[in-house]
Formats: C-alpha cells, structure tokens, sequence
C-alpha cells in the first residue's frame, strides 16, 4: 500500500497528515515544535506509520510545508499558503476566503474554486494578530491559553486593547488587570483586539463568502466569536491547525498520480 | 584604470564590483576622484563633466540605527549615514543630494555636519516635470550644481566637457539595454548585480567591461523553461537576494524598474538635442519615473503595466522599502493599475534590501499561484 504524507513544521507546532492512494486520509498527528521541528516531523511521521503497520518505505511522496519546510527532507516543498488553500478546498468545496492564524503569522487567503490561491495577504513582521500575541496575553492574565477562549465569551464588557503592537498590548492588560477589570472583559478584548487586526488585513484582498477559519488559532471560541461579529458567518474545520498538511499530503497524492 | 586586475574577465570584474558596492574605489582606481550620490535623478554627467567619478552610495549589510536619525527612516538613510559615522566616505570629494523624499531632504541637511566633512551640493529636480517653466527652471538648477562640482573637480563642465560625459553616458545606457534585453535568458541576479556595478566604479571602465561582458553573457543565454516571468518594481536595492530568492523559488525577473535597476540607466525614446544642457534636461525630464515625480497621474502605472505587458510578465513584485513613503503610496495606484490589467501583484515590504523566511513564504506563495492559474501547483 502507497501512502503520501504532509508534514507542516509550523513555529509552535508540527503536523503531519497520512492520506492513501485514494486521497482519503489514514491518520494525522502533531507535537510543539520546540527547538527541532524537523526532527519532531520526522519522529511522528514514523509512530503515524507504526500505529499503521506501514513503513517508510511506503510513503510515495512527502510535501513539507510552513515555517520550517525548508528543512525538512521532502520531496518537495510548497509554502503554507497554497497548502492551506488545497485542503480547505478538500474540506470546504464553496469556500472562497480563509483565515488562517497560526503561532506566528496570520493569512487572508482567497480561493478558487478546486482550493487555488487567487489573491492573499500576510501579517507584517509583528506579533500582533498571531498565536504568539494570544500566548504573551494568556501568560500575562495567567490563564491556560486552552481556557483563554472558554472564559473571553463569559465577558460582560471586552476592555479595550490595542490590535498594534504586542508590547504595548501587554502593557495595557496589565492596566486593566490593575484597574480591577475582570479576567474576561480583559481577555475578550484580547480576542476583539486579534480580530481586528486580521479584519484588517481582508480590506486588501476583500471578503467572499463562504469564509473559512483555520489555523490553531481558530480552536479558540473567544477569537471566532469576535471575528464573526467583524466579518460574518465562519465555518470552522473540526482539526484547524490540521488543515495545511492536509493540503501538503494531497499535492503529495496528486505529484504521486501524475 | 583598475590598480591590479589580476587578469580578471570583464564580467568577473563586474561583479566583483557589484558586490565590493563602491567600498574600495579609492583604493582601486588612485588615479580618479569619486563624487558621491544616492539618487536616479543626480545627474551623473556632470560630475564627470567636472573631471570626476560617480559613485552611488548603498548601505552596507546588516541594520543600522544611528541616533542622528528617527527610527523611522527608511534603511537606505540609515544605512548609509552609519557608513558615513564610520568614515567610509572620507575618501570621497564630495557628496550630492537630488531632492526626492523628505528623508533624503532632511539627511542632505545633516549630513556635512554628522557624516563627512566634505562639500555636500543639493539639486531640486522640477517635481511636475512638464509644468510651465519647468525645462527652464532645471536648465538653470542644472547649470548652478555645475559650477558648485566644478569647483569641487577643479574642472570647468563647459559645454565640450558635458557633451563628452553625455556621450560616455549615452553609451553605458545603449549596453545597458541591451544586458536588459536578455534578462529572459540569464540569471536575475546576475543582471542586478551587473547594473549595480555600474554605478559604483569608474564609467569608462564600466563602458568597457559591460561591452566585453556582454559578448560572454550572449553565449550564456538560455530559454528560462517553465519560469513564472516577474516584473520587480520599487526602491533601490543594494543587493541581489531578492533576485536570487525569485530564481531559487522558479521565478525571472523579465522586467526591472527598480531606483537602482534598470530604471537608473532607461535612455528616453526621441531624438538628442545638439544644445547639451537641452539634452541633459531632457534626459532627466523623460527618463522612466520615480514616485517621487510627475508627468501625470496616470503615467507611470501604466508604464510599468506596458513594461509587463511588452516583457510578458505573468506577474508583478512591488518593492517598498519599510517606512519609504513615495514607494508605499505609489504602490497602491500601480498595484490596482497592473491587476486591471490581468497582472497578480505582490506588494513586498522589505526593512533593506535582504530578504528572509517570511519574505520567501510570501514569494514562494505568490509565484505558486502565478504556477496555479498555468495549471500547476
């Protein structure tokens, strides 16, 4: 049996998706990326093969993708933005917009139909609107970043944060947090405050439905919640930081039929 | 001439130039004096009408924060007024500002007394190039920094002297277009580096060298197969990762329009005037434009949009410097005027003129899709 993987070495996590010579897919797993992101690849691609008796051997096609796919000993290397759009077009057939906010940037993304990339736009090189911005907040409040979302939608009144600079940000939840605020108003201002800043970015590539959310970021509600009040119904995949490998392991499968 | 070439081809020594940035020229070539610049619109035949050598100033690797300077001022300020505070330029007689940004503006002001002690001269180039009175208004601009580089070379840029330099001039831009014309067929780096090259060494030598080199480039052509055709477009750059990265990622730059590229050497279609002053007005009034100056609104979207579409261009790299606002602000209009026209555009912000990981995504994603609409990726 052939199997085609995806890996995508992201700067918090890596992932890697199994998919058969049909395209459907066999297995996923991922790990925090740490200091050798491509080393952790390397190690999950192979349990991911063990729990399904296959060997390396029987990979046809490797595709790397995200911050670290450079490093990574692949058959080939596609940056995540065409990866992520190739397996939202799996995921979503009528979806024409995606954002994607992983640990390090943020993307607007629109699609084509058959998940081709007509237009995107990427964050600056900044913190701000990322995974890392939640990160630095979440540690700031001392809140588990997993809860961050949970307790940001029991807010009566988001505080208001600045979308600018993850500095300053920080700065002012702490005024906050000294001011008395509750924990949730200070952390749904947090969420507002990333949305806004990826509600920005879709002025430069526009906005078509259906819209699609992805990225590890999309498991946080607090964030879907503010970014559906700036820009209208969201889909949400069940496994959003899974999406780019997805995509990876189905141009591995495609390169492999050719 | 070069103190020792070694016995160096033409193209060798170009590109040995090319990544030396002007650094050396001094030591290299004692016999000439070397007239620091930083723009497109300084024109070059007039310092060597005056006896003397240009020599464009870039910045060096790595980022520069000198306190003379607000942290938000483009890198190529930056730059370069470090390299001043560390005396690279000590060698240099002089150095000449062209007004373009206010950033230049201001760095002319600070610059004799923070950066080198030596004489530093100003040009204001007419701003709306075909205003009334504008031709007139720049003969004499002209005239006035010919006296003031006259006094600096110690040679009178009469008339005789500027026809020459217009004449040496003319013909680095002539092989200048012709390296341009094979941009299809060779490396984007190397074509970036090679007209970077003519702009930090002496210009007969360049003249000579780039004529040699073409002879061995001619035999280097190749058919770029498969490559996703990129027009670049923007602000200078003083090195060629950009280039490089847009080759190693399946991309040739067939169009340039870079303030150190191409756009520095495009000769103006038409006929020469016999006066050399005319001529020297209507070169710099007709080249290609920066955003810095205006023949009309519309003019140079749709040049560059006629650039892609005459090199057949799949897609377009818009190239702001961070914090350089005349490029920003022009992006906007350009990008729209070339995606009206079935272009892609990627506007690529970039702090100097290295390029990274983030900057490789963003390419790497926008030559994927170029792929995409061609039935690739």
């Amino acid at each position: 049996m052939q199997v085609f993987a995806g890996v995508d070495i992201g700067s918090l996590t890596t992932k890697v998706v199994l998919i058969d010579g049909t395209g459907e897919v066999l297995g996923r797993a991922r790990a925090r990326s740490g200091y050798a992101g491509r080393e952790v690849a390397g190690q999950l691609t192979k349990d991911l093969l063990a729990e399904l008796g296959l060997g390396l051997e029987q990979v046809g096609a490797t595709v790397a993708t995200g911050y670290g796919r450079i490093t990574y000993e692949a058959d080939r290397e596609v940056s995540e933005i065409t990866c992520q759009a190739r397996g939202i077009g799996r995921l979503f057939g009528n979806a024409r917009t995606v954002i994607d906010i992983g640990g390090q940037d943020s993307k607007v993304i629109r699609l084509l139909p058959g998940g081709k990339v007509s237009d995107f736009a990427m964050n600056e090189k900044c913190a701000a609107g990322t995974g890392r911005f939640l990160e630095v907040m979440a540690g700031a409040l001392e809140v588990p970043l997993e809860e961050m979302g949970r307790l940001a939608l029991t807010a009566r009144a988001a505080a208001n944060i600045s979308s600018v600079c993850t500095v300053f940000a920080e700065s002012e939840v702490v005024s906050h947090v000294a001011a008395g605020a509750p924990k949730p108003d200070v952390l749904a201002g947090v969420c507002d405050a990333v949305a806004a800043r990826v509600a920005a970015m879709t002025t430069r590539t526009g906005v078509e439905a259906e819209l699609v959310f992805t990225g590890g970021v999309a498991r946080n509600q607090g964030v879907v919640a503010a970014l559906s009040r700036q820009l209208g119904p969201l889909l949400v995949p069940e496994e959003p930081e899974l999406t780019a490998a997805l995509g990876a392991a189905l141009i591995a499968w495609e390169s492999g039929k050719q | 001439m070069l103190q020792s070439d070694e016995g160096k081809g033409p193209l060798e020594l170009l590109l040995e130039e090319s990544a030396l940035r002007g650094t050396r020229a001094g030591e290299r070539y004692p016999g000439c004096r070397f007239f620091g610049y930083f723009c497109s619109y300084w024109p070059e035949e007039l310092v060597l009408a005056a006896g003397m050598e240009p020599l464009r100033l870039f910045p060096g690797p790595g980022s520069a924060t000198p306190a003379e300077l607000p942290s938000y001022t483009c890198s190529l300020a930056r730059g370069t007024l470090a390299g001043a505070l560390r005396g690279e330029y000590q060698d240099l007689a002089g150095v000449g500002f062209a007004h373009t940004c206010d950033t230049m503006q201001c760095l002319a002001g600070i610059w004799p007394e923070t950066a080198a002690p030596g004489p530093t001269l100003m040009i204001v180039p007419p701003v709306t190039l075909r205003a009334p009175g504008a031709a007139a208004y720049f003969r004499a601009e002209l005239q006035e920094l010919a006296r003031g580089l006259s006094k600096i070379g110690g040679q009178s840029a009469g008339n005789a002297e500027l026809s020459q330099a217009l004449e040496l001039c003319s013909n680095i831009r002539r092989l200048a277009a012709e390296l341009d014309e094979l941009r299809p067929a060779l490396p984007s780096q190397v074509i970036a580096a090679l007209l970077r090259a003519g702009q930090v060494m002496p210009r007969r030598e360049y003249a000579a060298a780039l004529a040699g080199a073409l002879t061995e480039l001619k035999q280097m052509t190749e058919e770029a197969h498969g490559r996703q055709r990129i027009l670049i477009a923007g602000a200078v750059l003083e090195g060629d990762s950009l280039f490089r990265l847009v080759e190693d990622l399946g991309g040739r730059v067939v169009a340039d329009d870079t303030c150190s590229g191409y756009r520095h050497f495009a000769q103006p279609a038409g006929e020469a005037r016999s006066d050399p002053w005319d001529e020297l007005v209507r070169r710099y009034s007709e080249m290609p434009l920066c955003p810095c100056r205006h023949r009309s609104l519309e003019e140079r979207p749709a040049y560059l949009a006629e650039l892609a579409g005459s090199r057949l261009a799949q897609g377009a790299i818009l190239v702001i410097r961070k914090y350089c606002d005349p490029h920003a602000w022009d992006a906007v209009p350009v990008a729209e005027e070339l995606r009206s026209r079935g272009i892609r555009t990627l506007v690529l912000e970039l702090d100097g003129a290295e390029v990274g990981g983030q900057e490789r995504t963003r390419i790497q994603a926008f030559l994927e899709s170029l792929s995409s609409s061609a039935g690739g990726v």
